[in-house]
């Protein structure tokens, strides 16, 4: 499977990042993982990264309920953001949410390319890479 | 009606003979002729039937005397008004009669050589159906009000289920399958211990989640007249340590509202809470203040409680603020778990909590305790 740089992980759980970049890590598939506790860190990392294409990441795993500024924020700000970003990057929402709304609400979405639910296993993350590999979005 | 009845009078008046307003005697609505000092000239039966009483012991006497009291009642007023001016009136009024029965009437009111006429038709069934229609109208839309309530408590539990039990869940499901293949001891051993931070954290949510839904089930919870002063004095007995190695100054004021009708157990709850919650986040830079004040503010019995602490960012934090505490991470002090037992407390006695906060100033928690009733009691 083709390899990418790094992978921007927006989670407030703390938990849940430490184990999900332990199991990326051990894919041996991502080189770098940026990871946030908010969509605003988030936002002012990509603002601050915007023309530095090598910087910026290749695919953005997102959580739906955080404080500070929730996914559903994210999307918002990064919907602004997007042109002046060198390169579109896929957005994946990974959430506990198994809410039917928030998966029709996401759906409506440009870009988001798919609503994964918790947990995020190995299975999971190498479908998302083989999905990414495939539909080729850089 | 009172047209009907000046075609009557006219026609009265082109046949003047003596017995000149036996033409009513058989006329479904009521009929009386009153003169200057209310002595009844003439009545039909149905008026005598609506009076609850003969025309033998009306024609004649003083309608004063044969209902006494009348001539304080709204009903009498009219009589006198078109007596006085001579102009003609429509009116709906009531009459209470010595046994307690009230009667509605529809009234029209005429002016006569001898006196005023009086046309009345009974509507005592129709306004006692009116009165059953608002009754119930009223209780439906107490009822759709509870339904809305109940509808958006489920939908905080549905949110709940799916945040704060499953997040952990799917956490322990990851944590699992790393476990199950790693071959490193030191780090499956520090799995373990996650995992076992997760369980904990859980089982912590789960009882939570049971102690409110409790709280929310709970018919049995008795209101008693009990005094804020009293409660908040208990307290801060309660909480007595953390004040002396604080060094917080308390100041309480319970002049406009002492005596409430509440939950004892609730109450004591809630102000431990929130006076707690206070001086855990104190602010280290000056001497902590904490003021308690009751008060009544558009029927509403609330409290104030105000601290010159570390405050919150309401901005970032405002909605999650009385939510159950929804990260997961492996702080001593969970802050969202008192606050939001707090919160089911206060709205299972029909109130509700806010709060207003400046980061590093302090916070003001304002509770309405409940709404007193409208004939003043608490």
């Amino acid at each position: 499977m083709e390899k990418i740089n790094t992978i921007c992980l927006i989670d407030d759980d703390m938990i849940f990042r430490y184990l999900t970049q332990t199991i990326i890590t051990k894919t041996h598939l991502v080189k770098d993982i940026d990871a946030f506790s908010n969509g605003l860190d988030a936002i002012n990392f990509l603002k601050a990264v915007s023309v530095n294409d090598g910087k910026l990441p290749d695919i953005i795993l997102l959580d739906l309920f955080m404080p500070i500024m929730d996914g559903w924020g994210f999307l918002k700000e990064y919907e602004k953001l997007q042109p002046k970003l060198s390169k579109k990057i896929p957005i994946y929402i990974v959430t506990s949410s198994i809410d039917p709304a928030d998966i029709q609400k996401s759906k409506a979405i440009n870009l988001v390319i798919d609503f994964i639910v918790k947990p995020m296993t190995k299975e999971t993350f190498l479908q998302i890479m083989h999905s990414h590999t495939t539909n080729k979005f850089h | 009606m009172g047209k009907v009845l000046h075609n009557i009078i006219n026609t009265i008046k082109e046949n003047s003979y003596t017995s000149k307003y036996s033409v009513f005697d058989n006329l479904i609505e009521g009929v009386q002729v009153l003169d200057q000092d209310w002595n009844y000239v003439y009545v039909n039966d149905s008026l005598a039937r609506h009076g609850l009483s003969t025309r033998e012991a009306m024609i004649g006497y003083c309608m004063l005397e044969n209902y006494p009291g009348i001539e304080h009642t709204d009903l009498f007023n009219s009589f006198q008004t078109c007596m006085d001016t001579r102009i003609p009136l429509e009116i709906i009024s009531h009459y209470d009669f010595p046994d307690g029965t009230r009667k509605w009437f529809e009234l029209s009111i005429q002016p006569v050589s001898e006196g005023i006429i009086v046309l009345s038709s009974e509507i005592t069934k129709l306004k006692k159906a009116e009165a059953k229609l608002k009754k119930k109208l009223t209780e439906r839309t107490l009822m759709i009000a509870q339904i809305t309530k109940q509808k958006q408590q489920l939908e905080e539990f549905c949110q709940i289920i799916s945040h704060n039990l499953r997040s952990p869940l799917t956490n322990l499901i990851q944590l699992n399958e790393m476990i199950q293949e790693s071959n490193d001891n030191a780090e499956k051993s520090n799995f373990i211990n996650i995992q076992k931070s997760v369980i904990d954290l859980l089982h912590k949510t789960f009882e939570e989640l049971v102690a409110s839904t409790q709280v929310r089930m709970d018919q049995t919870i008795k209101r008693s007249k009990i005094s804020l002063e009293k409660h908040t004095k208990k307290a801060l007995k309660i909480l007595s340590e953390e004040i002396r190695s604080t060094n917080t100054e308390i100041v309480f004021d319970f002049s406009e509202i002492n005596k409430i009708e509440y939950s004892k157990k609730y109450l004591e709850n809630i102000l431990i809470n929130l006076i707690g919650n206070a001086l855990k986040y104190h602010s280290p830079e000056r001497t902590p203040k904490i003021h308690i004040k009751s008060y009544i503010k558009k029927g509403w019995i609330s409290v104030d409680i105000i601290d010159n602490g570390l405050g919150i960012d309401l901005k970032k934090n405002g909605e999650d603020l009385f939510k159950l505490h929804k990260t997961f991470h492996n702080h001593a002090q969970a802050k969202g778990f008192g606050l939001f037992i707090t919160k089911t407390q206060i709205e299972a006695m029909g109130g509700s909590i806010s709060a207003e906060s400046t980061p590093n100033k302090g916070s003001k928690f304002t509770i309405k305790l409940y709404k007193m009733t409208s004939d003043g009691k608490n």
